[in-house]
């Protein structure tokens, strides 16, 4: 005959195990129940298995809403307060509502474009550097050149194709 | 259900949340405002990992906030503000879930996962720049098995679960926002952590992922 609880029991005490961790057991089941798991190594690891997996659910990302949420948000909620107000007359306190939600999605927006401009001036000195990326790169031998007029000269009077003839062969 | 005024009296005192609602009620729109400022990642949160889209779940966040806008005037404190909030949370995912199904959309995560160009290009960057620690990789990967054992679990064992871990709410304030008894919440908790136990275990015993994902 097998030692296994009957799949009924098994589930009840899976129940049991469950509330007991999340601390909804009344107290006399809370007394058998650590009765039990003092003296029953099954049960003990059973528990402490659905513990571990409980603690695991907290590498779940959470989310966070855009900048743009609360304005948009409260823009149409200020869009529905003026809706209501058409549909049953205005007043005094729909106005109100009206012009204080209008104001709070103007500060949202203002907020939210803030966030965005700061964030689009880190892209551009990005940006600026992608762009004059091969200078960049040969800065150190620019620098060594002295100034933009000897390089000239040095155009003028010997042409860069003809002076580097081993790089015209790989095109660099 | 009638709110009794001793009852309304004693969520007012006890729940800050309510005090603003109240506000709200009164016509203070900056309450409105404070209240998102607190509840909308919770609220995005459970509806990203309820509906999986991270576009849906705002849109559906967005009408959870506009429904508590225009409840406003018949408001009365009834329960903590969390529990009445994630009723409505719990009403628009049901009504999402259902005109879904009618549509017959395939839900998709757009959530990018290990298998993701994206998360390879984080890889390849966090190769080439010589810094791959191991515990970097058990984290993404113990997320994606985390993920995967939620996608098991049946919407209302999933609406549950995130109750209860992300919102710490009670078996009674979980009953009450999904209008189920205490009881089939114990039962619903129980089946769920059962369901999760049984693709997360193998991985945290030996690193193995269940063919159940």
């Amino acid at each position: 005959m097998s030692n296994e609880p009957a799949p009924h029991d098994a589930a009840r005490l899976d129940d049991e195990y469950v509330a007991y961790l999340d601390g909804e057991t009344p107290p006399e089941v809370n007394h058998r129940l650590e009765a039990l798991l003092a003296r029953d190594d099954a049960a003990r690891a059973d528990v402490h298995s659905l513990e571990r997996v409980w603690d695991a659910l907290d590498h779940l990302p959470r989310a966070h809403a855009s900048t743009a949420f609360t304005s948009t948000t409260v823009e149409m909620a200020a869009v529905g307060a003026e809706q209501e107000a058409a549909a049953s007359g205005r007043s005094a306190v729909n106005d109100r509502w009206r012009h204080a939600l209008l104001a709070l999605a103007v500060l949202s927006a203002a907020l939210a474009a803030g966030y965005a401009v700061a964030s689009h001036q880190g892209r551009q000195e990005t940006e600026a550097l992608v762009k004059h990326l091969p200078v960049v790169e040969r800065l150190d031998e620019y620098r060594q050149a002295g100034n933009i007029e000897f390089l000239r000269q040095l155009a003028d009077e010997i042409p860069f194709d003809k002076a580097a003839p081993t790089d015209a062969k790989t095109g660099h | 259900m009638a709110i009794t005024e001793s009852t309304a009296r004693r969520y007012e005192l006890a729940d800050p949340d309510v005090r603003l609602m109240l506000a709200v009620r009164e016509g203070d729109a900056a309450a409105f405002e404070q209240l998102m400022q607190r509840y909308q990642n919770r609220v995005l949160t459970v509806l990203q990992h309820l509906v999986g889209s991270p576009q849906e779940a705002e849109d559906l966040a967005q009408e959870v906030f506009l429904r508590v806008f225009r409840a406003r005037k018949n408001y009365a404190a009834g329960a903590k503000f969390s529990t009445w909030l994630f009723t409505i949370v719990n009403n628009v995912a049901f009504n999402a879930r259902r005109g879904r199904s009618r549509r017959k959309e395939v839900q998709v995560r757009d959530e990018v996962s290990s298998s993701g160009s994206v998360r390879g290009m984080a890889d390849l960057a966090q190769a080439a720049s010589g810094m791959m620690p191991t515990r970097v990789i058990d984290k993404e990967e113990m997320r994606d098995v985390v993920r995967a054992a939620l996608d098991v679990l049946n919407e209302r064992q999933r609406m549950a679960v995130l109750l209860n871990k992300f919102e710490g709410l009670g078996y009674a304030d979980i009953a009450e926002a999904m209008q189920m008894s205490p009881q089939a919440i114990k039962s619903l908790l129980s089946r769920a952590r059962v369901a999760l136990r049984d693709v997360i275990e193998p991985y945290l015993q030996s690193g193995v992922r269940s063919p159940l994902e």
